[in-house]
């Protein structure tokens, strides 16, 4: 991975990042956002959260996978429950990296 | 000017929030030395971008090789949802100058947001300040900043299991998914997007997948409800 390539992606990210956050703040100071705008704005986590985890936890190799190969697909089963429950990020975190290391030590 | 202001309630709002960033932060650093960065670009990443999944996100499709334009745009979708954050945030700012404004947004994070609206709200005595809502964002992005340093620095002595390091990602989409599923509209939505989001990356060419089943399902899930509330105005 070149240099220049990683300070590309570093910029664009940090950009891609600040853009959604200001442009709502300098735009509106106080003024809604158009109502359609509001609604998609609250579907959009959901989707693209949605679109991130399904293809890392049912493919493996670009294949849907079933098998006990599949570490991730079982850990996410076992912690679905609790991320739900607690809808907290450092223990779906916590839980995810033992279950998982557990499940690779043992299958 | 905008002053900084350190105080208990500020620490005291702030430590859950360090803590997490703590973890994560490792996590991250870890995943940028796999993508051959150093410890300066994965801190320099973490203060001008400041933002887990995007940052988690961009490294795990620089490790792909993905092109520069899907990096931007998955990472510009991912991020949407602080523009709901400042949106909300912006009436109690009214006050401030823009330049200052332009600087309160870089540290909206699904964290700082969520504790600087709850005390907005319910902090009356003293009411809490754009101050302390700053200094929030800052301290935040220091333990970010510093953690990702580390893990990146520790990760190059560590023998670590990298499709452990990954599953961590996942895990931490998971977790910030879950607190999205509050309805069925928001289950049906992203569990549509999941398996779209699938069938697409057998197809769509530089991991365009996911932000093509977002853009769509959420697309569809606001034409839906708009249409459902205009048929009942009519009635």
């Amino acid at each position: 991975m070149s240099k220049e390539y990683i300070w590309c992606v570093i910029i664009i990210v940090a950009i891609a990042s600040y853009l959604p956050r200001v442009i709502p703040l300098l735009l509106l100071s106080g003024k809604g956002l158009p109502h359609w705008f509001k609604v998609w704005l609250t579907f959009v986590p959901t989707a693209i959260f949605g679109s991130l985890v399904f293809p890392d936890v049912f493919l493996i190799e670009n294949e849907v996978n079933f098998t006990f190969d599949n570490i991730a697909l079982w850990t996410t089963i076992i912690i679905t429950p609790l991320a739900l429950k607690t809808k907290s990020l450092g223990y779906t975190i916590m839980a995810g990296a033992v279950v998982f290391a557990a499940l690779q030590y043992f299958l | 000017m905008v002053r900084l202001v350190i105080n208990k309630r500020v620490l005291q709002k702030v430590s859950p929030i360090a803590l997490g960033y703590l973890v994560l932060g490792l996590a991250c650093g870890m995943l940028g030395q796999k993508a051959h960065m150093n410890p300066l670009e994965t801190t320099a990443m973490s203060i001008l971008a400041y933002a887990g999944s995007s940052q988690f996100i961009g490294i795990a499709m620089m490790l792909q090789g993905a092109s520069f334009f899907s990096i931007g745009l998955t990472v510009l979708i991912v991020n949407l949802r602080c523009a709901l954050f400042s949106s909300t945030l912006a009436p109690f700012f009214s006050a401030w100058k823009r330049s200052a404004l332009a600087g309160f947004a870089h540290g909206i994070t699904d964290e700082t947001f969520a504790v600087n609206l709850q005390s907005f709200n319910k902090e009356n005595n003293p009411p809490w300040t754009t101050q302390e809502a700053i200094t929030l964002n800052i301290l935040g992005c220091l333990v970010w900043s510093i953690s990702n340093g580390i893990g990146c620095f520790a990760a190059e002595y560590l023998n670590l299991n990298i499709s452990l390091v990954s599953y961590i990602l996942t895990a931490m989409f998971l977790g910030i998914w879950s607190n999205y599923l509050v309805n069925r509209k928001m289950i049906i939505t992203g569990i549509s997007a999941g398996i779209l989001s699938i069938l697409l990356s057998m197809v769509v060419p530089y991991k365009l997948h996911i932000v093509l089943a977002s853009l769509c399902c959420s697309s569809l899930a606001t034409y839906l409800v708009i249409k459902h509330e205009r048929s009942d105005e009519n009635e």
